[in-house]
């Protein structure tokens, strides 16, 4: 019995140094799409220089389609990074604060809204949760792009990137505001393992000195005023700062004629202006942060804030470079 | 709170895939856990748990038909066996005159309660699972409008009554004693691993097994494991890597040259095979876990050499079924014996027996076909194999003639492979009709294969359109290349996992290292694949 015991700790000890190898083999050694990564735009964040990002915004396409990091350097002089990505589930959520906690201390993290409401199985989940401790299930594909340097590179993130997570989306198409925000005392529930979720995060943040805010962006076609309650309610009940930019349409003066390019489901770059214009300020007034847009450690934003102004950040077609 | 929400009945349907990584990282560590740390007399007790927890959380409420099933065939067997009690008395204080009489009342009581318990279970099935096709058939040829029910059927069902039914028979013919333990009987019917895609088992092979279970043992453990990760590859690495082109090629076929269909339908044919087949080495892993040893249900069916012998191989215990409870039962009675005798005498020894071999190999293969699914294109799929063997059996004297003629000896080894890549295409047809979305679907592809086979095509344009490359390929033929090795030198009387388990453990231990990164490098799962559902859980 004690042998057996004794082979099979050290069978599964042999595995997990396996593993590890394996894990380095695939694991993508930057953080572009060309070296493998799979969501480069949000894993942006891994090459930023250590302790640098004031602000995480993390959600689904909501997020890195509202918040423009740029524009909040513009005005304010504090540094933001959207880790969104599209259909964002909370437990992915989670997992890309951890990630951005490794190497950056922001004192305020956003969670947008809408992927509070995204369903999901455990089942699904599970894969994701493990590739936390063993990357090659995540990048196990790999296996078909692998070149001789990644039997030697190590990982080195070192694409840092000028959009800070943003994708810029232009065009515009109305949308249709009938229904939209219509008054409603309603609430819609929210299920018990995205709040637990949500709580994980607020405990994280409040371990590592951060604030976390709660804030819906605007959009007609996913969200209602029953939504909105129901992620007052919860705010209410977890301590949560909340802001509903869909309500505040004198501080965020969405023209939903203008500033959607798909038809009130996501904003385009003009109506996401307008949202980071508000969230700078807001931001600013909490006094938490300095502004940089002086400070030699923080020229190469100024650079791409040049550029952005220029207007040659990424179109929509380079998200992945 | 949150350990009830896990157990919220029906809710679990992803459980009846063994590979998903609910069953494989929560469910069966569990039930191995609970079923280890049972003191021994309660081990049996604590698998009939598992047993009906499994499909309390796959089916929920549909439970109650499982249940309807379990007491309806332990009553009838007791009954069955009271009568025949009752008979062996009866017949022992009778004269030797009054005794065939005495015997022929008694058998047609057991006969009235075999009848009336088998059709119960039958019953059950037939509406749940037929009803819907019959309505539909009989709206479209009368032209009515009666409303086509819709019922949800339970996890397994087509499985557990054919198991429920062959206990009665055995009963009945007196092959295996009534059960007086409702429990084990339970058990019998309901074992988690084969509940959901078989084997279909029969009583005396696993019941008395499966309630004598001991310790689980190292050995058996290891084993069981490594079987596991052996169906594991097959499924995640092929099967489910193949997915997306099969889909692709099969929802839209229209779209598609004949010979881009028919590349279609040979990986159609190793999907389905390393599907049931890995989920069957799950299954048999699981229960060499618990100690219990599975009929095995496939012995590499494509080394067959002709139709029938691939129905000997594929699906093994679902063909003996048939043949033991419909085939022989047939052609043994009474009206097939005659007609038997009558044909012998006009049509000589060879094709007189055919004529009551035909009626029963129809009967066999209209089942077969009917079991499989309530459509047509099932029943098509049932009859092509009923006119494969009978055909081969109505022209064997000429083939053997002509062989004789031309020299063509079966045993030498080129014509040996001749015959088995002919029963390769004859099983590729099939299964193409068989996956097809309808009879017709299945003609118009399989025209398109006849008039149309081009291969122009399929560049890498299409192939990344259907989600898929080169290096996909490639990686599927290897592994198709592994398992062939496997299945030939198992072919070749040499049993792969005796021969490594006699290994030093450096060795096994490399075996297994290297299947396991195999599976989790080469396996088809995460963002961009979609797994494929367990293919024989439906039927």
């Amino acid at each position: 019995m004690r042998k057996n015991i004794l082979s099979g700790i050290a069978f599964f000890a042999i595995l997990a140094v396996l593993l590890a190898a394996a894990s380095h083999l695939l694991q993508p050694k930057n953080n572009t799409n060309k070296a493998g990564m799979m969501n480069p735009p949000a894993d942006g964040i891994l090459a930023e220089p250590e302790n640098s990002i004031d602000v995480l915004i993390l959600g689904n396409s909501q997020s890195y389609c509202s918040f423009i990091p740029m524009e909040i350097w513009k005005e304010q002089g504090i540094t933001s990074y959207v880790c969104g990505v599209p259909l964002q589930m909370m437990y992915q959520s989670e997992g890309y604060l951890r990630r951005a906690f490794r190497t950056q201390s922001p004192k305020i993290v956003i969670l947008e809204t809408l992927t509070i409401f995204a369903e999901y199985s455990r089942t699904e989940a599970l894969p994701e949760k493990a590739a936390e401790w063993i990357p090659l299930l995540r990048y196990h594909d790999r296996w078909k792009s692998l070149r001789a340097e990644d039997w030697y590179k190590p990982v080195k993130y070192s694409h840092v990137r000028g959009d800070k997570g943003f994708r810029a989306f232009r065009g515009a198409k109305a949308a249709d505001t009938m229904d939209y925000m219509k008054p409603s005392e309603e609430v819609h529930a929210i299920s018990p393992i995205n709040i637990r979720h949500v709580r994980k995060i607020q405990a994280f943040c409040q371990k590592h000195g951060a604030q976390l805010i709660l804030v819906s962006a605007p959009s007609t076609v996913n969200w209602n005023q029953i939504m909105s309650n129901g992620i007052a309610a919860m705010a209410d009940r977890l301590g949560i700062p909340y802001l509903d930019l869909n309500l505040m349409p004198e501080e965020v003066p969405i023209d939903w004629e203008k500033d959607s390019f798909d038809g009130g489901d996501h904003l385009n770059v003009n109506g996401a202006k307008k949202v980071s214009a508000f969230m700078g300020k807001w931001l600013a007034e909490t006094g938490l942060f300095e502004d940089k847009r002086t400070w030699e450690a923080y020229s190469q934003w100024n650079q791409f804030l040049q550029e952005y102004l220029e207007d040659k950040e990424v179109d929509r077609t380079d998200f992945d470079k | 709170m949150r350990i009830f929400s896990l157990l919220q009945a029906g809710k679990h349907a992803t459980l009846t895939s063994f590979f998903s990584p609910m069953y494989l990282a929560f469910f069966l560590p569990a039930c191995i856990l609970f079923y280890a740390v049972m003191p021994k007399r309660g081990k049996k007790y604590a698998l009939l748990l598992e047993s009906l927890g499994f499909f309390w959380l796959v089916s929920g409420q549909y439970i109650a038909w499982l249940l309807v099933s379990i007491v309806s065939i332990w009553g009838c067997g007791l009954w069955i066996g009271w009568i025949q009690q009752k008979r062996d008395a009866a017949v022992k204080a009778a004269e030797k005159p009054q005794r065939k009489a005495i015997k022929q009342k008694y058998l047609g009581y057991t006969r009235l309660v075999l009848a009336l318990a088998a059709l119960g279970n039958l019953g059950i099935l037939l509406v749940l699972k037929y009803s819907g096709f019959f309505v539909q058939n009989v709206n479209s040829v009368f032209g009515l409008k009666i409303s086509v029910p819709a019922y949800v059927m339970p996890i397994g069902i087509s499985f557990y009554t054919l198991q429920a039914i062959s206990y009665l028979f055995d009963v009945y013919q007196g092959t295996v004693k009534a059960d007086r333990n409702l429990m084990r009987v339970a058990l019998f019917l309901s074992f988690f691993p084969q509940i959901v895609e078989g084997p279909i088992c029969r009583y005396n092979q696993t019941a008395d097994q499966l309630w004598n279970a001991g310790q689980i043992r190292y050995d058996n453990l290891t084993l069981g494991l490594q079987r596991i990760g052996f169906g594991l590859m097959k499924k995640l690495v092929v099967a489910d890597r193949l997915n997306t082109f099969v889909e692709g090629v099969f929802d839209q076929y229209w779209e598609f040259q004949g010979g881009v269909i028919a590349i279609a339908a040979v990986c159609y044919t190793i999907q389905l095979y390393m599907d049931f087949s890995g989920s069957m080495d799950a299954v048999t892993g699981m229960a060499q876990i618990f100690g219990i040893t599975m009929p095995e249900n496939f012995k590499r069916p494509f080394f067959s050499r002709t139709i029938s012998e691939f129905w000997t191989r594929w699906h093994v215990t679902l063909g003996t079924w048939f043949k033991d409870y419909i085939f022989y039962p047939v052609t043994m009675s009474k009206p097939m014996k005659k007609l038997t005798g009558a044909a012998r005498k006009k049509l000589g020894n060879h094709f007189g027996p055919l004529v009551a071999g035909a009626i029963a190999l129809f009967c066999v293969w209209f089942c077969n076909g009917v079991w499989h699914g309530a459509a047509w294109s099932f029943i098509f799929f049932g009859m092509y194999h009923f006119a494969l063997i009978l055909g081969g059996s109505l022209i064997a004297p000429a083939v053997k003639k002509l062989n004789e003629k031309i020299g063509f000896s079966p045993e030498k080894p080129f014509c040996h492979l001749v015959q088995v890549l002919r029963t390769c295409v004859l099983v590729v047809i099939g299964e193409l009709f068989f996956r097809a979305a309808g009879l017709r679907a299945g003609m118009n592809m399989f025209g398109r294969m006849v008039t149309d086979f081009r291969f122009s095509s399929l560049n890498a344009a299409l192939l990344e359109a259907l989600s898929i490359d080169g290096a996909d390929f490639l990686i599927v033929g290897v592994t198709v290349l592994i398992v062939f090795v496997i299945s030939l030198l198992n072919e070749k009387g040499i049993c792969v996992r005796g021969s490594l388990q006699k290994k030093p453990t450096p060795v096994r231990w490399a075996v297994l290292y290297a299947l396991i990164l195999y599976i989790i490098i080469f396996g088809a799962y995460g963002v961009g694949y979609v797994p494929v559902d367990p293919m024989y859980a439906n039927f």
